[in-house]
């Protein structure tokens, strides 16, 4: 795969992931673009047929979200920012949704976003955030009983899904 | 649980609206002419590094308050040209308790000449941090690309009053990865800062088990680590030493970054005390404890 053709598929969904694993869109524009750079870079490496980019840059970026100095480095690069953001849309819908997911810890909200949203499996959750299987699921119950309990929904049942 | 999913997909493709990031290989027709001229093409793996990765602050607050402001010289021909990326500095402002207020700093790196290579200036509202009212934590610092020389950098604090401004001058050469700490509390004009060299900021600590680590990106250097069972962490960025817990996970390995890089890996343990001997109380052992110069002080 080129990665012109990567860039077009990933991006838009990494700039939604690191959103919602971040709350914050400066930071997951930097996030994703840093981790798109990153690729880029070493794309003769992670962009041969062996490998799975697409995993690799989920990981880097989910990396760049976590680590609070490295989301925070690049709000401040010395070159003019590569993205840019449309100031008008920064109202954003649901509230309620937002708070809950603030609320949860990093760990859950990764795991409730990568399970929920982007539609991974257990063992896929486990290796973009680099813990167990078993650590995903125990992430996820949490959650679910804090976001049932966020949201007002006691009746919240989420699956969890199997590998 | 469709119900979640719609939801998180409505409020994700709504944040994304207006979001739009720049392919990395397209983002170089944009670079400072300075970082950018034909001449660097036989150090364009350098170049790469540095303008994708390299030029890089940190700063320490992400309540949304900050007000960035960022130019690199070069661009619009006013910059020195025919500089290279020669070295690496990264210029941090500490990790300090101060009172809460709006915090302004001003960053500017000239070359022999007195021609400013890149600024950079930002303001922050501080908020008390959590456990200590009145104060926040403050963190911060950057990474930039020189051309080797003679150099200086201009620091200028306003917080809550007169400002505060100093010129460091430091040496680079070609190859060098130099750490300079801010220390703008005190009155100095001039050395205001602590000039360090990476090396000597990780000196001595990597052990035997990290020893492979270096070098690797801290991505590479988590799967490295998963791969051998261990877990990582950081505890230093760019000449900056992170605050961390101090239990001891022998299966914990501690990493320290430099432009992305790790210059430093140690498992917990490794190079603590001695054998036979119990770490103090009131000691770090085998941990990062953080070196806190002041910023706004007296």
């Amino acid at each position: 795969m080129e990665f012109a053709e990567f860039f077009e598929q990933t991006a838009p969904r990494l700039v939604r992931l690191c959103f919602l694993t971040t709350l914050d869109r400066e930071a997951a524009a930097d996030a994703a673009q840093e981790a798109l750079s990153r690729a880029w870079r070493d794309w003769p490496r992670i962009g041969s047929d062996s490998s799975d980019p697409t995993a690799w840059t989920t990981t880097v970026a989910l990396n760049l979200c976590r680590n609070r100095w490295r989301r925070l480095a690049s709000q401040a690069r010395l070159v003019p920012r590569a993205y840019s953001i449309d100031r008008r849309s920064d109202e954003l819908p649901d509230i309620d949704l937002q708070r809950a997911l603030r609320r949860l810890p990093t760990r859950q909200r990764e795991a409730v976003v990568l399970h929920y949203w982007a539609d991974l499996g257990v063992d896929a959750c486990a290796s973009a955030m680099g813990v167990t299987p078993g650590a995903v699921k125990q992430h996820l119950s949490r959650a679910r009983q804090r976001l049932a309990a966020e949201l007002g929904e006691p009746d919240l049942e989420l699956e969890v899904e199997s590998p | 649980m469709n119900d979640l999913r719609e939801r998180l997909a409505r409020l994700a493709n709504a944040a994304a609206e207006g979001v739009e990031v720049t392919r990395p290989d397209q983002q170089q027709q944009g670079r400072p002419r300075w970082r950018s001229r034909p001449a660097l093409v036989a150090a364009a793996v350098l170049v790469v590094v540095a303008a994708v990765t390299g030029l890089v602050a940190f700063v320490g607050r992400d309540d949304g308050d900050d007000d960035v402001a960022v130019r690199a010289n070069g661009d619009d021909g006013g910059g020195p040209a025919g500089q290279a990326t020669d070295a690496v500095v990264a210029v941090t402002y500490g990790d300090a308790s101060v009172s809460s207020g709006t915090i302004d700093l001003e960053l500017r790196f000239l070359d022999a000449d007195g021609s400013v290579i890149a600024e950079r200036s930002w303001s922050e509202v501080e908020q008390p941090a959590a456990g200590a009212p009145g104060e926040a934590v403050v963190m911060g610092g950057l990474v930039q690309g020189v051309p080797a020389g003679e150099l200086s950098l201009e620091a200028t604090l306003r917080q809550d009053g007169e400002p505060v401004s100093c010129t460091q001058p430091f040496s680079a050469a070609a190859g060098d990865r130099l750490i300079l700490r801010l220390q703008l509390g005190s009155a100095a004009e001039t050395d205001c800062a602590q000039v360090q060299s990476v090396e000597d900021w990780a000196a001595n600590r990597t052990g035997p088990t990290g020893v492979d680590y270096i070098g690797l990106t801290e991505a590479e250097a988590d799967a490295r680590a998963e791969a051998a069972g261990l877990t990582t962490r950081v505890v230093g960025v760019d000449g900056m030493d992170l605050v961390v817990t101090m239990d001891l996970r022998p299966d914990r390995l501690n990493l320290m970054l430099f432009d992305g890089v790790v210059v430093a890996a140690q498992l917990d343990g490794e190079g603590a005390a001695p054998s036979g001997l119990e770490c103090p109380s009131n000691a770090s052992c085998g941990s990062r404890t953080v070196v806190t110069p002041v910023l706004g002080g007296g």
